[in-house]
């Protein structure tokens, strides 16, 4: 006895059987060390943007304390949170895990440990203490890449995600082995040119690091979220190359200190970031769900600072005013806390309770009626982060430009008050986790 | 009599996307049947099959939705074995939706 009348919208082509290999994701506690350490350290960096804003509006950029907040975003927030996404990510979406959740673990606590010597040892000008932070994050970098990144290039099903991930992780040891360069400077054996140094760290770790990852995890995760369909796939195929050729020429101008290799180069990444920036647009114009959540609006906001930040980078690029630091100053604060802060605040936004609820309610599915995931947060918290983030860059941006200390600090406090309440919602959610 | 068996696969397929409908995306909020997830739904006697994608290819509710298929399936109680077979080919897209 067999039934097999066709629904009203059975499809017409044959209906092959999904070969994605069965791959569970690890436990939750070790992504979730990870995500509890970048919102720690996002505090950490907010606290400390309260007390270094007037010293970057008074241009100071190689003041050591603003190292210190600089490296708490790149290495405490977003290295945590990558590598804390990654870990998620792969066995689920890409069908590949971890080789060792052992040595998983360990990365973990070296790069804590590691980013938390290399912060303090620049607030409190302690040449040992970055060293041996160097030290400790250089081994997590170089465990995390057989442990995971080597998988990314037999990803399944997408490989232009793993090339993506595959690429971040080059560019992630090329900044390390740069900020070397500089140890290896103050140690007497070589000198280097220290504004290149610090164009070429800066860019390979927030464009060819940061954002290769959340552009190779975005094209699964947005589209996902947004529950987008119909948007251009080319654009992926070129703006890594484009990017990446972009970045490689721009180490080599600057080292070289070639204005035209850096002209042509730098062109190159404007174009793959205008690229980008078109790819999400068409994320969000061809989105399934039009009301956005916090956690999207963020994610909507992030790409704002990235556009706003492109655009000041192309003006520094092409402008031959001489070194302006206070402009340097608002680039990198408009990638690192508005785009790559603001984009991971806001995945985690949709991560974190998301995850709970696989947790609470992922076996109970079917059984009756469940809260869904947008049940398990405060969302007027949510969009009062938004507007406290996006309030404090809006005044910090122009504040920092003009040279304003006491308005950047405000700015600065009103971004750190946003953090405090992103910590919160994300302490409640975690609550939830616990409670069972 | 092929007749009031057939009429009886039929009350049971009604009956099984009525259940299948008790299966909620957690983050859209709507159930799997409306979302149109549903390709196709074989009984066999006492066997389902059910036909289904879901939105996103290596989607992380994957595990929680298959085993809430199979659950509701099993609630019934002519069914003996429910099983599920995840297809990507056609892909979902949104025109699927039913609301």
């Amino acid at each position: 006895m067999t039934s097999t009348a066709p629904l009203p919208r059975r499809p017409a082509t044959p209906l092959p059987l999904a070969a994605a290999p069965e791959v569970h994701p690890p436990p939750f506690r070790l992504p979730g060390e990870h995500f509890v350490a970048a919102l720690l350290w996002l505090a950490l960096g907010a606290a400390g943007l309260v007390l270094t804003a007037p010293q970057l509006a008074a241009g100071n950029i190689f003041d050591p304390r603003v190292f210190a907040v600089t490296h708490c975003i790149t290495l405490g927030v977003i290295t945590s949170a990558i590598f804390g996404a990654l870990y998620q990510l792969f066995p689920v979406t890409m069908g590949r895990a971890v080789r060792s959740l052992g040595v998983a673990h360990l990365t973990f606590w070296l790069l804590q440990a590691g980013a938390l010597l290399v912060v303090a040892g620049f607030w409190f000008s302690s040449g040992a203490a970055q060293g041996t932070g160097w030290v400790a994050v250089g081994i997590a970098a170089v465990l995390f890449g057989p442990n995971l990144i080597s998988q990314s290039l037999r990803a399944y099903p997408d490989p232009v995600v793993g090339r993506y991930i595959a690429a971040a992780y080059v560019a992630f040891m090329a900044a390390l082995g740069l900020g070397s360069l500089r140890i290896g400077e103050t140690l007497g054996y070589w000198h280097v040119d220290r504004l290149a140094m610090i164009a070429s760290h800066f860019h390979l770790a927030a464009l060819g690091f940061a954002s290769a990852v959340a552009i190779g995890v975005g094209s699964r995760m947005l589209p996902m979220f947004l529950v987008s369909h119909g948007f251009p796939r080319w654009p992926l195929r070129w703006i890594g190359p484009l990017g990446g050729a972009g970045l490689a020429g721009f180490t080599l101008g600057q080292f070289a200190g070639s204005r035209g290799i850096t002209l042509l180069s730098g062109g190159l990444m404007s174009l793959a970031g205008c690229l980008y920036l078109y790819l999400g647009l068409e994320y969000f114009r061809r989105r399934v769900r039009r009301t956005l959540d916090p956690g999207l609006a963020h994610v909507a906001a992030a790409y704002l600072s990235l556009a706003i930040g492109a655009g000041v980078g192309i003006s520094l690029l092409v402008g031959r005013g001489g070194f302006s630091p206070r402009v340097w100053a608002v680039y990198g604060l408009l990638l690192l806390t508005g785009w790559l802060g603001l984009l991971i605040v806001g995945v985690l936004y949709k991560v974190l309770p998301f995850l709970t609820w696989l947790h609470l309610f992922g076996p109970r599915m079917g059984e009756g009626p469940l809260p869904t995931v947008a049940d398990l947060t405060r969302p007027a918290w949510g969009w009062a982060s938004l507007a406290c983030l996006l309030a404090g860059l809006g005044v910090m941006v122009p504040a920092i430009g003009f040279g304003l200390g006491a308005v950047a600090r405000i700015g600065a406090i009103a971004f750190a008050l946003g953090v405090a309440l992103v910590l919160a919602q994300a302490g409640r959610v975690l609550r939830l986790w616990y409670s069972r | 009599m092929n007749g009031a068996i057939s009429q009886e696969l039929e009350a049971h397929r009604a009956e099984a996307m009525k259940e299948l409908r008790r299966v909620i995306d957690p983050e859209l909020g709507q159930d799997i049947v409306s979302l149109g997830l549903i390709y196709d739904l074989v009984v066999t006697g006492s066997d389902v099959m059910v036909v289904m994608t879901l939105t996103t290819r290596g989607c992380p509710m994957q595990g929680p939705i298959t085993d809430g298929v199979r659950r509701v399936l099993s609630d019934l109680p002519w069914v003996e074995t429910a099983s599920v077979q995840l297809v990507w080919d056609p892909p979902w897209t949104p025109e699927r939706i039913r609301q």
